[in-house]
């Protein structure tokens, strides 16, 4: 069966069926990693961005026009973008949507063009475009779609000569990046690409059938749902109940009725476990739905007033109805809670936004006058939308985010066009870049001076990480077992050991900390008290001039970051 | 003698030799510790006020000189034939030590007694230099009006620095002014002060660790008055000589020190600064003077 032209119906089952390839590849993708550090997925990334944008074109499956449908797919892929290579994903198909935005349907001719748009848009999003990375693969291949428009029958045989020119850039992306051929892998993101298109293919040409969009549908559910984990009553004895009540209740963000804190969703969390257990939390940018089982309901909900109003209040009494359960009598008494009230508050001039994993580093953030902390770096890149959210949050004329990963910038520039706050973005590629860039922030200085004070600041620093080896790999000549210990200095890996502090030690001489006025040691949940004190015997007679700072982050798989000033 | 009397308070830290040869009328704070209560400089001199310090069991307060003292000695320095007195003081953001003096004025104007107070929007040697300079003028035999425009010049043209050894001082006695968004900062910020004109304290930096710190502060300096220049210079410290003479010293290689000042701060500003507190402070000369 081929179509001449793609209806709406079709377009949406190409982009499921796209994603679905992509979803049933995600670890190939994943394994493309250059380096063999445990870093942010590409082929997860891919994937959360895509899914997100088809969920979105699922909500206005009845829009009944490609071109209302490609701008859900559009916004979707906007606010789901993660990382570099999801957020190129998002920049493509939103100049694709460009091109078709008053289609009914679209013809070969037109399928080529905007693929074509799509690669323009993609290049103008990014600052510095890489060649030999998925903007290759995505230019090489809609070029060949466009030669091929000339004589095309169907929009099969374009999208078919796109994904054969796709697989053979891919081919050449190690000639084009030689980080690629030392690691003996192709782009990773252009992998992901290629899956996208396949899928997109086989439903254009009715090689999957209506069933299975079904399936792929409910997968899609599954991943965006949070599954709530009840425990079953009959199995729970009554005496052993710790947390007696089941409160569940909605916080409405916004009211400008009084004064209330940003809402923080990993803090809240963490906040909120010392009420009880069995603890839920499913947030928006103005509702957040909190279940959790509490011995003391009151104090949970008092604390859940600090961020906005109550509604939709239940708590249930387990004990009694665990007796009323296994007696055969029904009681239930809900509880109100009267609220405390506090003033309503005005615009600051300024706020902030950081990326930072562990619960030590977002503390530190905190201290710096950081008013949201987004739980996320190495190993978990947040979405457009959550950056988005965290924005929304804070009442203030003017919002700095700084990401503090290379891989999250990118993402981070996105977010100044969704929402209606002045965002401006601090590059930052570390943790101490970050902590660095807070310093030279100045309230009484107007935002343009800020940054680039803030950007002049973050590069006087130096910074290390201490992390191990995913795999086995070879970096610069050198052979990396998994296991070993890897000294990443500015982003690149210059030492590799086998022993933690051996590592660390060299990784610090590499970084001059011999000729530093303060060397800063942020260590991670995984490092053990006899292996600081062992280290801060090392620094304080290697470095003897240097002050040292320690700091607890309690990041994951990073060991050890290093600042030297 | 002059025509023009000049008075201050006893936050402007000017060493006994200085005040004695120009003559200068210091009127002095007092400040409280464990229930016993001093006048600044004169019960109580910085020595013995940092050994106290270390073993007051709470931090000590300060409190201004009451109006009646000031009438003291505006009448003290007009029997003394005074026909003008110039009283400057430190800044009225930082102290009701201004207050007291112009309620005092106006008590004293009925009696004949001219009085033109000033609020040097500074504090410590920084107030200081400015009064000193005018009571040079007021030696020369300047009148009250030049001897104003003088220590008007001083204090809008000199440049201070501020290095303390935390913020702990500043924000316990209230006088933290714009440096109170570096507090509870789990980094060890070390932040670099000034007086801003309006005479409040502010940070101009912020870096973290002391050795940067010290970078930081020449770094700052030379941004603010060219290596080279001509300057009056002082050193102020919290039971700090040796490290404040060690900066001192580059100061004195940086610039062509034509004037120079060390002296010890004071028990009542050293209860707001706290102890290992060093501060400079630049005016640039003229060759008209």
């Amino acid at each position: 069966m081929t179509q001449q032209q793609i209806n709406a119906t079709l377009f949406l089952q190409m982009m499921q069926a796209g994603a679905q390839n992509l979803n049933r590849h995600v670890e190939n993708v994943n394994a493309l990693n250059v380096f063999p550090v445990p870093d942010g997925d590409t082929g997860t990334n891919m994937n959360l961005t895509l899914s997100s944008g088809v969920r979105e074109m699922e909500k206005h499956a009845s829009a009944g026009t490609v071109g209302k449908l490609a701008e859900a797919l559009s916004k979707g892929l906007l606010m789901g973008a993660r990382g570099n290579s999801g957020v190129i994903l998002s920049q493509l198909f939103r100049g694709f949507a460009k091109a078709v935005a008053n289609k009914e349907s679209i013809n070969a001719v037109q399928l080529a063009d905007a693929f074509q748009r799509g690669v323009e848009t993609a290049y103008k999003a990014v600052i510095k475009p890489v060649e030999g990375t998925i903007l290759t693969v995505a230019r090489e291949a809609a070029e060949a779609g466009m030669r091929r428009s000339w004589y095309a029958e169907n929009p099969a045989d374009i999208l078919d000569m796109i994904l054969t020119e796709a697989r053979q850039s891919l081919a050449r992306t190690p000639d084009l990046l030689p980080v690629l051929k030392q690691a003996g892998v192709v782009d990773a993101g252009g992998q992901g690409l290629i899956y996208v298109y396949e899928g997109m293919l086989q439903a254009l040409r009715g090689e999957i059938n209506v069933e299975e969009f079904t399936e792929l549908h409910q997968n899609r559910e599954s991943l965006a749902e949070v599954a709530h984990e009840h425990n079953a009553q009959s199995k729970i004895d009554p005496s052993q109940i710790e947390y007696g009540y089941c409160t569940e209740f909605i916080i409405q963000l916004k009211t400008d009725r009084r004064k209330t804190e940003v809402f923080e969703e990993q803090a809240f969390r963490q906040a909120m476990t010392q009420f009880g257990d069995s603890l839920l939390v499913v947030a928006d940018d103005e509702l957040v739905k909190v279940h959790i089982h509490a011995e003391y309901p009151g104090n949970a909900l008092n604390y859940a007033m600090k961020f906005g109003d109550l509604t939709g209040i239940k708590i249930d009494n387990m004990r009694e109805q665990y007796a009323n359960v296994t007696e055969g009598k029904a009681h239930h008494q809900p509880t109100l809670v009267e609220p405390t009230v506090e003033e309503p508050e005005e615009k600051k001039p300024y706020g902030f936004v950081a990326v930072a994993a562990g619960e030590g580093l977002a503390n530190i953030f905190r201290s710096m006058g950081v008013d949201v902390v987004i739980e996320g770096g190495q190993t978990m890149n947040p979405s457009t939308e959550d950056l988005v959210k965290a924005v929304e949050q804070i009442a203030a004329e003017h919002i700095f985010i700084l990401p503090n990963n290379k891989n999250i910038i990118l993402t981070a520039e996105q977010v100044s066009k969704v929402v209606d706050q002045e965002v401006s973005v601090i590059p930052t590629r570390t943790i101490p870049q970050g902590l660095a860039a807070l310093l030279a922030f100045d309230a009484s200085q107007n935002p343009a001076e800020n940054k680039q004070n803030m950007i002049e600041r973050y590069q006087e620093v130096r910074s290390g990480e201490l992390t191990y080896a995913v795999r086995n790999s070879k970096m610069n000549g050198i052979e990396i077992q998994a296991g070993d210990f890897l000294g990443i200095h500015e982003g690149k890996i210059e030492v590799v050991g086998k022993d933690m502090l051996d590592t660390a030690c060299e990784l610090l001489k590499r970084m001059k900390a011999d000729e530093a006025d303060i060397v800063t040691v942020i260590y991670g949940q995984d490092v053990e008290e006899a292996q600081l004190t062992d280290l801060q015997k090392r620094l304080e007679n290697d470095f003897p001039d240097a002050e040292l700072e320690w700091h607890d982050g309690g990041q994951p798989l990073y060991y050890f970051l290093f600042s030297v000033e | 003698m002059s025509q023009v009397k000049i008075l201050t308070d006893s936050t402007s830290d000017i060493p006994a030799n200085l005040r004695e040869e120009l003559n200068i009328g210091v009127v002095p704070l007092k400040v409280h510790i464990d229930g016993e209560s001093f006048l600044d400089g004169v019960t109580l001199h910085a020595d013995e006020f940092y050994q106290k310090l270390k073993q007051a069991k709470e931090l000590p307060t300060t409190s201004q000189p009451s109006p009646h003292a000031f009438c003291e000695a505006f009448r003290e320095a007009a029997k003394q034939g005074a026909k003008q007195i110039l009283s400057i003081h430190l800044s009225s953001l930082l102290s009701g030590t201004y207050q007291s003096a112009m309620l005092a004025k106006e008590m004293v104007a009925e009696e004949g007694i001219e009085v033109e107070v000033m609020d040097s929007k500074s504090v410590s040697y920084a107030l200081g230099i400015s009064v000193v300079a005018a009571a040079r003028a007021a030696k020369e035999g300047k009148s009250l009006e030049e001897c104003k425009a003088i220590a008007e010049r001083y204090r809008k043209e000199q440049e201070l620095f501020v290095l303390v050894d935390t913020l702990e001082f500043l924000q316990k006695g209230g006088r933290i002014g714009k440096a109170s968004a570096l507090v509870g900062s789990l980094l060890n910020i070390k932040p670099i002060l000034s007086i801003s004109d309006e005479g409040e304290v502010c940070p101009i930096d912020k870096v973290r660790g002391k050795n940067k710190a010290i970078s930081r502060f020449f770094e700052l300096m030379q941004k603010k008055i060219a290596p080279g220049t001509a300057v009056s210079a002082a050193m102020m410290h919290a039971d700090y000589l040796e490290e404040g003479e060690k900066l001192f010293q580059r100061v004195e290689e940086m610039y062509d020190v034509k004037e120079k000042v060390i002296t010890s701060i004071g028990p009542v500003v050293g209860t707001h600064a706290g102890p290992k507190t060093i501060a400079i402070t630049l005016v640039p000369l003229h060759e008209n003077g």
